[in-house]
């Protein structure tokens, strides 16, 4: 029971993360009436996978490996926008927070809402397959033992109780804090998620190198362990990566937390970023 | 909120759709299932001698940690290559449960690993396929291959040459006169079959014929006199 727990619990647990900061940003700025849409996505994502997954699963219906990895490798890719598209727009809203120009939130947030539950829908739906197709050999095996099916549904609400855990605490923060600190996370989460889409595509073989690796500590942090089930389902940290991987994660983090972190050039948000970047 | 669903819909269409064309859905496959027991430090697969095409492996965790299956290749051509290029892999297979995984083989060699714990290179079990590079699709499909060759003025490779009603024969012709030539096929009745065309000296072609009837078939080439000059014979299907 506890293999399945670990692994129900490294497939939710990202997606809760950034779905439970999206929550938190969503209430925090009083928008609390869009979270309709962010559930949308969750449950359009959930309820795709599971279909697909049992196709899968029940008929004769097959996918074949390099298409699958590939599935995994584009959805991380469009993740990765979507968050980091996120990102971005928080922050651009943050300052008009700190302004407290409220009218103008509700202008940034027009724009929004249809992007929310798109970037719920790739966060959720990113590894939903596997995940479903993996539930689904659980529930195929209870005849014999329910065991796998039991872990593996606990490993899940684990990873939401953990993202609501996130959430309550976020929504506690003050304003600054919040936007800075959801705002790194979500961009390293990001990156994780683009190194691991690179590594789908490299088993895919759409990329080379897949045995090239940077290093590998899998003797060290073994990827069934809790710690590396933890690790794995927050930053996406691989026991075992490629240099391409590694290469992929650094020209995103760097780049990516630059801008984050470059003070604007309009003069009442300068402000803000400055406070921002001394946290 | 209807207008969110509305911008899901086409991407989860274009998911979907993407996954339905790369997967296959035929059922063409070799030899059917073949097992694979993977425990937490043995990995038994039920048969490691394969003909060429579309397997689907079946694996079941008999072990008490999380395993992960993949069947590799060798990363290079030639037979010195490691075995580390995935063929296909399935992971997070949970104790107690089972995974499938299918995989198209073309002949050679072939490593099977479980990977209990989803750690390390994996307990190994070599797979050996045999035949032809797998057939992509049902209309390239054959069941045998022919090699014919066309020289100034006759066929050789042709002699003794049999075959079974609704069987499938790719005929390869070579030439390997000075002049072009071609492989007419005529059918029990004296209409034509199929053939592979003009075919320049040095160069090959071929063709893949279903033949449908039973009876003497005649092959010749059609070039300039070179039928009457020795290049036609005939084979039985039966």
């Amino acid at each position: 029971m506890f293999p399945t727990f670990l692994i129900g619990l490294r497939e939710g647990l990202e997606a809760s993360l950034v779905i439970g900061i999206l929550v938190a940003y969503l209430v925090k700025s009083g928008h609390a009436d869009r979270l309709r849409q962010i559930w949308a996505g969750v449950g359009l994502a959930i309820g795709i996978s599971l279909a697909f997954g049992a196709l899968l699963q029940f008929t004769s219906a097959e996918l074949s490996f390099e298409a699958q990895e590939m599935f995994g490798g584009f959805a991380s890719l469009l993740a990765v926008a979507f968050v980091t598209w996120m990102v971005f727009w928080m922050r651009r809203t943050a300052r008009f927070l700190k302004t407290e120009l409220h009218g103008r939130i509700d202008t940034a947030l027009t724009l929004g809402p249809l992007a929310l539950a798109l970037t719920a829908f790739v966060a959720v739906g990113r590894e939903g397959l596997e995940t479903a197709l993996f539930l689904w050999a659980a529930v195929q095996s209870t005849e014999q033992t329910a065991s796998p099916i039991t872990g593996a549904v606990l490993g899940l609400l684990a990873a939401v109780a953990l993202g609501w855990l996130l959430y309550k605490r976020a929504v506690n923060l003050n304003l600054r804090t919040f936007f800075t600190w959801t705002g790194v996370g979500l961009v390293v989460v990001a990156a994780g998620v683009f190194s691991y889409g690179v590594h789908d595509l490299q088993e895919a073989r759409l990329l080379p190198g897949l045995n090239t690796l940077a290093f590998d500590v899998s003797s060290t942090i073994p990827p069934s362990s809790w710690y590396g089930t933890l690790l794995k389902g927050i930053v996406n940290f691989s026991p075992k990566t490629s240099v391409l991987e590694a290469v992929a994660w650094v020209s995103y983090v760097v780049p990516v937390l630059y801008l984050f972190f470059r003070p604007s050039s309009a003069p009442a948000p300068a402000a803000v970023s400055r406070q921002t970047a001394s946290v | 909120m209807r207008a969110s669903l509305l911008l899901t819909l086409p991407l989860v269409a274009a998911l979907t759709a993407c996954g339905g064309s790369d997967g296959s859905t035929g059922s063409n496959d070799g030899g059917g299932e073949i097992a694979i027991a993977a425990g937490d430090t043995t990995c038994e697969v039920a048969k490691t001698t394969l003909a060429s095409g579309k397997h689907t492996f079946d694996v079941k965790n008999e072990g008490k940690d999380v395993t992960e299956v993949y069947v590799y290749g060798r990363s290079s051509s030639g037979s010195d290559g490691d075995f580390d290029k995935v063929i296909g892999e399935v992971e997070n297979i949970a104790p107690q449960t089972s995974r499938e995984f299918p995989v198209e083989l073309s002949g050679g060699e072939y490593e099977v690993a479980c990977k209990p714990g989803q750690t390390g290179d994996g307990i190994r079990t070599k797979l050996t396929v045999t035949g032809e590079a797998a057939a992509k699709d049902d209309d390239a499909a054959y069941d045998r291959e022919v090699e014919v060759t066309a020289k100034e003025y006759a066929f050789t490779g042709l002699e003794g040459f049999t075959a079974k009603v609704g069987e499938k024969i790719e005929f390869k012709l070579e030439n390997t006169g000075t002049m072009q030539h071609e492989l007419e096929i005529l059918g029990p009745d004296g209409k034509d079959v199929g053939e592979v065309g003009p075919t320049d000296p040095g160069k090959d072609g071929e063709v893949i014929l279903e033949l449908k009837t039973a009876g003497t078939y005649t092959y010749l080439c059609g070039i300039g006199d070179h039928a009457s000059r020795g290049m036609q014979g005939t084979f039985t299907v039966s």
